[in-house]
C-alpha cells in the first residue's frame, strides 16, 4: 500500500469520524432542545 | 397459598403471526422486584433507552413464547395512576397508549409485592380500571411462604376479577406460567371498569376496599425471619457501625478494582499491544498505519483497559441495591447528612452518582421538597462517577506505589477511596451552602420503607453489569473512537516544515493540536500542567473518559516508541525545556482533584436542564452547576499544587 493510498484512506476515515460526530452533536442539540421546551418531536414541530 | 389457576381454562388460544410481536408493558410500585421479573422474563435480550424526547430511561427486552416474539417494556416504578412526577406521567401515557413513539401495549403486567399487598393493590386496581388486558404477577411468593403467611390466590382472583399468577422472580419460579398467562391475556375480555377509584375520594374508598380484600385473602404468619433481619439492622443502622460498615464496603470494592481487575486489564492491554504490533508488521509506514496505531488503538485501547474495573464497580452497586442494603445505608447516614440540609433520602441519589450522575439526578424524583431536591441535583455530579474511574486509575497506577498500608489494604485503593470521599465531602459541603443560601427550607424527617433483605440473583446481577459494560463498549466504539480519529488528525497536521526530519515531539508541537495546546497553556500552567494535559482536559469536556484516550493519542504521537503502556509513558515524560519530569505525584494528585470536582459530561448538563424544570430556568441551574464545579475544580487543583510546592512536596521531580 503506497503512502498516497494510505493518506487518502486516512483522510476518508477522518472525514467519516467528523461526519459521525457532527451527527451526534446535532442529535444532542435536539435532545437539549427537547429538555428545554419539553417537546420531543424534534425541530420544526411548531410547538414554540 | 394455592397455586394460581392462572388463566381461565376454557379459553381458546389464538396464535399470533410469527412476525408480529406481542407487546407487554411491565408496571408496578417501586421496590416490587419489577426489574428482577423483567430480567427473569427476558434474560439478556434487552436494551436500555430513553423515551422519545425525554430522559426517562426504560428497558426493553424480548423473549419467545413458542414461535411468538414477546416484547417487554419495563416502565418506571409508579405509586398511583395520578402522576406526581415525570416518570409516573410517562408510565401512564404508555399504559393508555398515548405515548408518542411507543406502540400501545397488548397486555399490561402489574407486578405486585405479595409481602406488601395493602400498599400494592391500589395501583393494581387502578390499572385494571383502564379496561385493558391485564395480568397481575404476584411476586415474592417465596418470602411470603417463608414467613408462614398464606395468600388465597383463587379468592384474590375472584375479588379483583383479573388473571393472577404467583411468581418468585429471584428464584425464577412461576415464570413459565406467567409467560403462558401473558400469551393468553390479549384474547381475554378486558376486566370491567368499576369507575369508583378515580380522584381523591376514590383513593380513600380504594384503601377501604383493599383492607377488606386483604382480610379475606391473607392469613398472616409469625414472620420468624424478621428477627434475623432486625439483628442485622441493629448493626447496619447503628449510628457508629452503620457508616463504618458502609466505608468498609466501599474500600473492599476499590481494593477489588485494583486486584481482581488487574489480570483482565493486563490481558486487554496485551491484546491492544499485540494489535498494534500486528498492524506495524502488516502495513508499511504511512498515514493510515499511524492513524490505526497512534489514533484508534492508542485512544480506544487506553480506555478499554478500564473495562474490568467498571464492571466491578457496577457489580458492587448492584449487590448493594439488590440485597436491600442501599436503603439501610441511607438510614445509617441520615443523621450525618442532616446538618448539611439533606436527609437520608438524598443519599440514594448521591450513592447512585458513584455509578453515573444521570440516574443519580433522576433518582432525586423521590424527594418531594423542591429545595431539597434541587440542592441534591446540584451536588450529585460531585460524586465520583464511573467515567472518572479511568482517569483516577491511570494516574494512580502511574504514580502511587503498589504497597500495602499496615500489611492489609493497598495504598492505591486507599488513594482511590480518598478521591471518592473527597467528592462526597464536597457534595455535602456544597449542599450545605446551597441550603443556606439559594435553596433555604426546613429539612423533613426521613420516613421510608426498608425493603426486605434478599440474596441477589447472580443472573440478574450479571445482566445489569453486562448492560453497563455494553454501554461502555458502545461509547468506546463510537464517540471515543471518532474523537480519537479526529484528535489523531489534529495531532498530525499540518506537518512540521523544519527541520527536514523532525522528531515526534517537534511534529506534535507544529500540529494544530500542538498550537491550540500552546495557546491555552498559560491557563493551565499555574496548576503545574503542560499543554498536552491542557488539550486532554479540553477534549474531555465532551466526556471524562476522553481525557485518557486523548492522552493515549497524544503520547503515542509524541514518542517514536509506540509500544509502552500509557502509565509508563507518563512517568517517563520530560519537559523538553527544563528536562524535569512533567508528571510528578503532586501534579497527578492535583489532576485527580480537578477531575473530582469538574463537571465534564454533556449528558449530566442535559439531565440537569430537564430535571430542574426545563426551559431557561433549567438552563440557568445547569449553568450554575457547571460554573461552580469548574471554579471549584480549578481552585482546588491550584491549591493542591501550590500548597504542595510550598511544602516542598516536589513539583520539579
Amino acid at each position: 500500500m503506497t503512502a498516497d493510498v494510505q493518506r487518502w484512506l486516512a483522510l476518508a476515515v477522518v472525514l467519516g469520524a467528523g461526519v459521525y460526530l457532527s451527527w451526534r452533536g446535532w442529535r444532542a442539540a435536539r435532545v437539549a432542545r427537547a429538555a428545554r421546551t419539553g417537546c420531543g418531536r424534534g425541530p420544526g414541530c411548531g410547538c414554540e | 397459598m394455592t397455586a394460581a389457576g392462572a388463566a381461565t381454562p376454557s379459553l381458546v388460544e389464538r396464535p399470533r403471526a410469527a412476525s408480529s410481536a406481542l407487546r407487554v408493558a411491565l408496571v408496578g410500585n417501586p421496590n416490587t422486584g419489577k426489574s428482577t421479573l423483567f430480567n427473569a422474563l427476558t434474560g439478556l435480550r434487552q436494551r436500555v433507552a430513553n423515551f422519545p424526547g425525554v430522559t426517562v430511561e426504560h428497558a426493553e427486552g424480548t423473549y419467545f413464547h413458542g414461535a411468538t416474539p414477546v416484547s417487554v417494556l419495563d416502565l418506571p416504578g409508579t405509586y398511583a395512576l395520578s402522576p406526581q412526577s415525570p416518570d409516573e406521567a410517562i408510565a401512564l401515557d404508555v399504559l393508555r397508549g398515548d405515548a408518542a413513539g411507543i406502540p400501545t401495549a397488548d397486555v399490561i403486567v402489574v407486578v405486585v409485592d405479595a409481602a406488601n399487598l395493602e400498599r400494592n393493590l391500589l395501583f393494581a386496581a387502578q390499572v385494571l380500571e383502564l379496561g385493558r388486558p391485564t395480568v397481575i404477577a404476584l411476586n415474592r411468593m417465596d418470602r411470603v411462604a417463608s414467613e408462614g403467611t398464606r395468600i388465597d390466590v383463587p379468592e384474590l382472583i375472584h375479588e379483583l376479577g383479573a388473571v393472577i399468577v404467583p411468581v418468585s422472580a429471584t428464584r425464577r419460579e412461576g415464570i413459565d406460567r406467567l409467560r403462558h398467562a401473558i400469551s393468553r391475556a390479549s384474547t381475554l375480555p378486558a376486566p370491567p371498569a368499576r369507575g369508583w377509584l378515580r380522584g381523591e375520594v376514590g383513593v380513600e374508598r380504594g384503601y377501604a376496599w383493599i383492607d377488606g380484600v386483604v382480610e379475606r385473602c391473607v392469613a398472616r404468619g409469625a414472620g420468624s425471619r424478621r428477627t434475623t433481619s432486625d439483628r442485622v439492622d441493629a448493626v447496619l443502622l447503628h449510628r457508629v457501625w452503620g457508616p463504618l460498615v458502609f466505608i468498609g464496603i466501599l474500600l473492599a470494592a476499590f481494593q477489588a478494582m485494583f486486584t481482581a481487575a488487574r489480570p483482565i486489564a493486563d490481558g486487554i492491554d496485551s491484546l491492544v499491544a499485540l494489535g498494534g504490533a500486528t498492524l506495524l508488521r502488516a502495513l508499511p509506514a504511512g498515514d493510515l498505519r499511524s492513524l490505526l496505531v497512534d489514533g484508534v488503538l492508542a485512544g480506544v485501547g487506553s480506555v478499554l483497559v478500564f473495562l474490568p474495573q467498571i464492571a466491578i464497580l457496577f457489580l458492587f452497586i448492584g449487590l448493594l441495591e439488590d440485597s436491600g442494603y442501599m436503603a439501610r445505608a441511607a438510614f445509617a447516614v441520615d443523621r450525618y447528612v442532616r446538618p448539611f440540609g439533606l436527609q437520608g433520602r438524598s443519599f440514594i441519589p448521591l450513592v447512585s452518582g458513584y455509578a453515573c450522575a444521570v440516574p443519580g439526578i433522576m433518582a432525586t424524583r423521590t424527594i418531594q421538597q423542591r429545595e431539597e431536591r434541587l440542592a441534591t441535583i446540584m451536588v450529585v455530579p460531585l460524586m465520583s462517577c464511573s467515567a472518572r474511574l479511568p482517569v483516577y486509575a491511570l494516574l494512580i497506577a502511574a504514580f502511587v506505589p503498589a504497597v500495602r498500608v499496615g500489611g492489609i489494604v493497598g495504598l492505591q485503593s486507599v488513594t482511590l477511596l480518598a478521591m471518592y470521599l473527597l467528592g462526597t465531602v464536597a457534595a455535602l459541603g456544597m449542599a450545605a451552602i446551597f441550603r443556606r443560601t439559594l435553596l433555604r427550607s426546613d429539612t423533613r424527617a426521613l420516613i421510608m420503607e426498608l425493603p426486605p433483605y434478599s440474596v441477589p440473583s447472580a443472573r440478574v446481577l450479571l445482566a445489569s453489569v453486562w448492560q453497563r459494560v455494553r454501554i461502555f463498549l458502545r461509547r468506546a466504539g463510537t464517540v471515543i473512537l471518532a474523537i480519537s480519529v479526529l484528535l489523531w488528525a489534529l495531532a498530525h497536521y499540518p506537518r512540521a516544515e523544519s527541520p527536514a526530519t523532525p522528531t515526534a515531539e517537534q511534529r506534535l508541537a507544529a500540529s494544530a493540536l500542538g498550537r491550540v495546546g500552546q495557546a491555552i497553556e498559560p491557563a493551565v500552567r499555574p496548576l503545574g500542567y503542560d499543554w498536552k494535559i491542557g488539550v486532554s482536559m479540553i477534549a474531555s469536556f465532551a466526556a471524562r473518559e476522553v481525557f485518557v484516550s486523548t492522552m493515549g493519542t497524544i503520547y503515542s504521537a509524541s514518542t517514536d516508541d509506540g509500544s509502552r503502556a500509557l502509565a509508563r509513558r507518563l512517568r517517563g515524560e520530560r519537559d523538553p525545556r527544563s528536562g524535569h519530569a512533567v508528571y510528578t505525584p503532586l501534579v497527578a494528585v492535583g489532576l485527580m482533584v480537578f477531575y473530582v470536582f469538574a463537571l465534564m459530561c454533556t449528558s449530566t448538563v442535559a439531565i440537569t436542564v430537564r430535571e430542574t424544570g426545563g426551559g431557561w430556568r433549567g438552563v440557568g441551574w445547569a449553568a450554575l452547576q457547571f460554573g461552580y464545579m469548574l471554579a471549584l475544580a480549578y481552585g482546588a487543583a491550584l491549591l493542591v499544587y501550590r500548597a504542595g510546592l510550598a511544602l516542598g512536596l516536589g513539583g520539579a521531580g
